[in-house]
């Protein structure tokens, strides 16, 4: 029989009930893949049309999808942080030995970071100069290193959840220096979450192709048909990826996982079923709504792919938590809440985002309104041209 | 001991820590300073209609996020990614403690990155009061972020009231938070000049005067806040913490005295090199001064580690990550059988005859700090030691360095990791 060797709980509880702080794993988690899928797929859509598209329209989109990458980016690595606490608080004994068991390649996960992140703006301040400048190694290689970082963290995910083999792992090697996982253990969930990124960066881009055909002109409508069928083309592939990538994980998957995921888990299927249908039927929609032109059924089918990915992220966490849950040590989720704290939280976070879309909004309205002095240093004293702008 | 051991050759895990840390602080420090320095000095321009003074600040803006927006944030998750494989057993404990605090500073963070994006993006293409109110919110929240993070840091060398209540608030407002607030604030205005002049060197002739002038605004008041909020520090803490770097230990001692000389010299350097003769400022002068603010900066942050040893949280949670309160236990039942991660099989007296159980010990007990023969070596430590020696230092551990912790084992365990470093002391090179 296999020895399972899993840390003891801490001395200190988990500072609010489990129930919240798997909501909030699960959103955090969400709005962290948005930004993240747009790096990983759309960097890989932005690169491969780089490099196989020449004409003015595919050029014009390579600029856009660098142009938002940088940002996209920063909000995935801040985004990142909370689900990651979230994961730390709920499964901790068994995170933190995955990423010890690992810990090389789980640290080295920074430096990949660090140069795909560097590199995708000299990829996008490259082309702003001159689109012919764009350095394409830049873009290439900021796409692979994001593609190891993105490995790294579904290993170390994979390997959370499969201590049985933990104690033969670090008796026989201390070091850390492996990935500790097989990679045909760890390519079909890879391949999966990859294919969704790629669907979402897809779905956007088809997305991008209308709202570019709405700001008026030949040359704007010829962009967004480009766009929409370049998309189109795009999310068809990653459509037919993830069915095929979703069927290899499932049959990847242990008796039990399937079991769960095949009604044996009613929540988990419920939910498997729904994503799936959301998925294929948005991704469908937006198919159909790229060939007729027709911008309702579009966003409709956008907003499937979004439900879709969500139903399918509560599934992913279902499946992680009640797989996790047979390995938690007794005593792993005792609580002390911190009710006081957790309400200050929720009153900075109301406020917070409160004050993000006040920015943002303000900035839309002084774009709008012209509100610039075009010379930087134009009349006035400050504040002025904001009024004259904003009236 | 609870967690598998990452045994990093060479640099041992908490030299990993401290290079990671030591970046981060340079870079987020320079982030908030820069938060303020930037909507201050645009607001200047705008007042002076220095035309030439916004376009250094527009390059000084994309500057600023290349180096804070990237460098920062993955510097900063890498601090989290670095004590996690390190210190597990102390990273759950502060992660269970103030996760709500580091669910705010999240906050901050989102309003960071949003401010600052679209603060260096509508450079000219939103109303000046809009873009000041950007570079002001910019300014606050990361300040704010430094608010929080300031309690969690604070609390692993000073818990304070913590210990007997387990409270967050008792935890987060100890003992140096304050003082520490304080000196960092200041640290932060400081660096934000310091950075400016590496900008400011590749500007013409009008501008770099005018420049270094303004940066040095932002330089000199840290010569007289962080000594002050440095002696409120020192007056917080515990009478032995205080004791180590005014002559208690020659190493803590050397390093807070060599700080605070080249912290002197920094000032003097700004003041007589850069500051009487701005016009002489070139890259290699300015980062000369940044590279002087480095040393004691770095110092100090790594003296308020060595002093908080043998403790990760003091007086709770020894560097080993082994609670204090199991220190007896483990006396009695020994660190080989209580020890979940080894790579040896046999405990008690059967262990003496296993040849891994040495190297378990030295994980178990002095890998956490101490290498082979890289940072903080051991090998040089124990030259000339015998059997005898060896026992006599484990038994004494804490009495002869007030930086070590007392070994926990059995004695059988004492003189199997006792055989095992006289081992290194022969097997020297």
């Amino acid at each position: 029989m296999t020895q399972l060797l899993i840390p003891a709980a801490d001395p200190v509880g988990l500072p609010a009930p489990p129930w919240l702080l798997q909501f909030l794993l699960v959103l955090t988690f969400v709005l962290h893949i948005l930004p993240m899928s747009l790096v990983l797929g759309g960097g890989f859509i932005a690169v491969w049309t780089h490099l196989t598209g020449d004409n003015p329209a595919a050029r014009r989109l390579v600029a856009h999808l660098a142009g938002i990458l940088p940002s996209a980016i920063a909000y995935t690595i801040t985004l990142g942080i909370a689900p990651l606490l979230f994961v730390q608080l709920l499964y901790g004994t068994l995170f933190y030995t995955s990423s010890i068991l690992m810990g090389f390649p789980w640290l080295a996960a920074l430096g990949l970071l660090l140069i795909g992140y560097y590199s995708l703006y000299l990829y996008a301040e490259g082309g702003r100069r001159a689109e012919g400048e764009r350095p394409a190694w830049a873009g290439v290689l900021s796409v692979a290193c994001f593609i190891g970082v993105s490995y790294l963290i579904t290993n170390n995910l994979s390997l959370m959840v499969s201590p049985a083999g933990w104690a033969e792992m670090y008796a026989a090697d201390p070091s850390g220096t492996s990935l500790r996982l097989p990679v045909q253990a760890v390519l079909p969930r890879y391949l999966h979450a990859f294919s969704v990124a790629l669907t979402l960066a897809a779905s956007y881009v088809v997305l991008h192709g209308f709202w570019s055909a709405r700001s008026g002109g030949a040359e704007n409508a010829e962009y967004g048909q480009f766009v929409r069928r370049w998309g189109a083309g795009w999310l068809s592939g990653a459509l037919a990826l993830q069915a095929v990538m979703g069927a290899w994980y499932l049959s990847s998957l242990s008796g039990q996982a399937k079991g769960w995921l095949l009604g044996g888990d009613p929540a988990m299927a419920l939910f498997l079923a729904l994503g799936t249908l959301l998925m294929a039927a948005g991704g469908i929609l937006l198919l159909l709504a790229a060939g007729r032109n027709a911008t309702g059924s579009a966003w409709a089918g956008g907003a499937g792919v979004l439900l879709g990915t969500v139903c399918l992220a509560i599934v992913r966490h279902l499946l992680e938590n009640r797989t996790a849950a047979q390995f938690l040590p007794a005593g792993a989720w005792d609580i002390r809440p911190q009710w006081a704290i957790f309400v200050l939280f929720a009153l900075i976070l109301v406020l917070g985002l409160g004050l993000v879309a006040w920015m943002v909004l303000r900035v839309q309205a002084d774009l709008k309104g012209g509100a610039a002095p075009r010379a930087g240093l134009g009349t006035g004293a400050p504040g002025v041209a904001a009024g004259k702008g904003r009236s | 001991m609870n967690y598998p051991f990452w045994e990093v050759p060479i640099l041992g895990g908490s030299l990993v820590i401290a290079i990671i840390a030591i970046v981060h602080v340079f870079i987020s420090h320079f982030a908030v300073g820069t938060g303020f320095f930037l909507p201050l000095t645009e607001q200047k321009a705008y007042r002076e209609g220095d035309s030439a003074l916004l376009a250094y600040l527009k390059k000084h803006s994309r500057f600023f996020v290349l180096v804070s927006l990237v460098g920062g944030a993955i510097t900063g998750v890498g601090i989290w990614f670095s004590i996690a494989l390190v210190s597990p057993q102390a990273t759950s404990i502060l992660i269970r403690n103030f996760v709500w605090g580091w669910a705010i500073e999240w906050v901050f963070f989102i309003g960071e990155i949003t401010s600052a994006l679209l603060y260096v993006y509508t450079w000219e293409k939103v109303s000046r009061q809009t873009h000041v109110i950007l570079g002001y919110v910019y300014g606050a929240t990361a300040w704010l972020s430094l608010v929080i993070i300031n309690g969690i840091i604070t609390f692993m060398l000073t818990p304070g009231r913590w210990l007997e209540t387990g409270g967050f608030w008792d935890g987060f407002f100890n003992p140096t938070y304050f003082p520490s607030l304080v000196m960092r604030t200041a640290v932060s205005f400081a660096l934000a000049g310091l950075y400016a002049l590496i900008t400011a060197s590749f500007q013409p002739g009008e501008l770099k005067p005018k420049l270094v002038k303004l940066a040095a605004s932002y330089i000199f008041p840290a010569g007289l806040v962080v000594p002050l909020a440095g002696l409120w520090y020192a007056a917080m803490l515990p009478p032995q913490l205080r004791h180590l770097v005014t002559g208690g230990a020659p190493v803590q001692t050397n390093l807070f005295v060599g700080s605070l000389v080249v912290a002197v010299l920094l000032f003097v350097y700004v003041y007589f090199v850069i500051y009487r003769r701005p016009q002489s400022l070139n890259l290699a002068s300015a980062l000369l001064a940044l590279v002087l603010a480095f040393a004691p900066i770095g110092g100090l942050e790594f003296i308020r580690e060595m002093i908080r040893k043998p403790y990760v949280i003091t007086g709770y949670l020894y560097s080993y990550q082994i609670f204090t309160d199991r220190a007896d236990e483990l006396k009695a039942t020994g660190l080989l059988a209580s020890a979940r991660w080894k790579t040896s099989r046999a405990v008690g007296a059967a262990a003496t005859e296993d040849p891994a159980a040495g190297a378990d010990l030295y994980r178990l007990q002095c890998a956490s700090c101490h290498t082979i023969d890289g940072y903080n070596a051991l090998r040089p430590l124990v030259r000339g030691w015998d059997l005898d020696t060896g026992r006599m230092y484990l038994e004494h551990l804490d009495q002869v360095n007030a930086m070590m912790p007392p070994f926990l084992g059995t004695e059988v365990e004492r003189d199997i990791l006792a055989g095992w470093l006289v081992q290194l002391n022969k097997e020297g090179r």
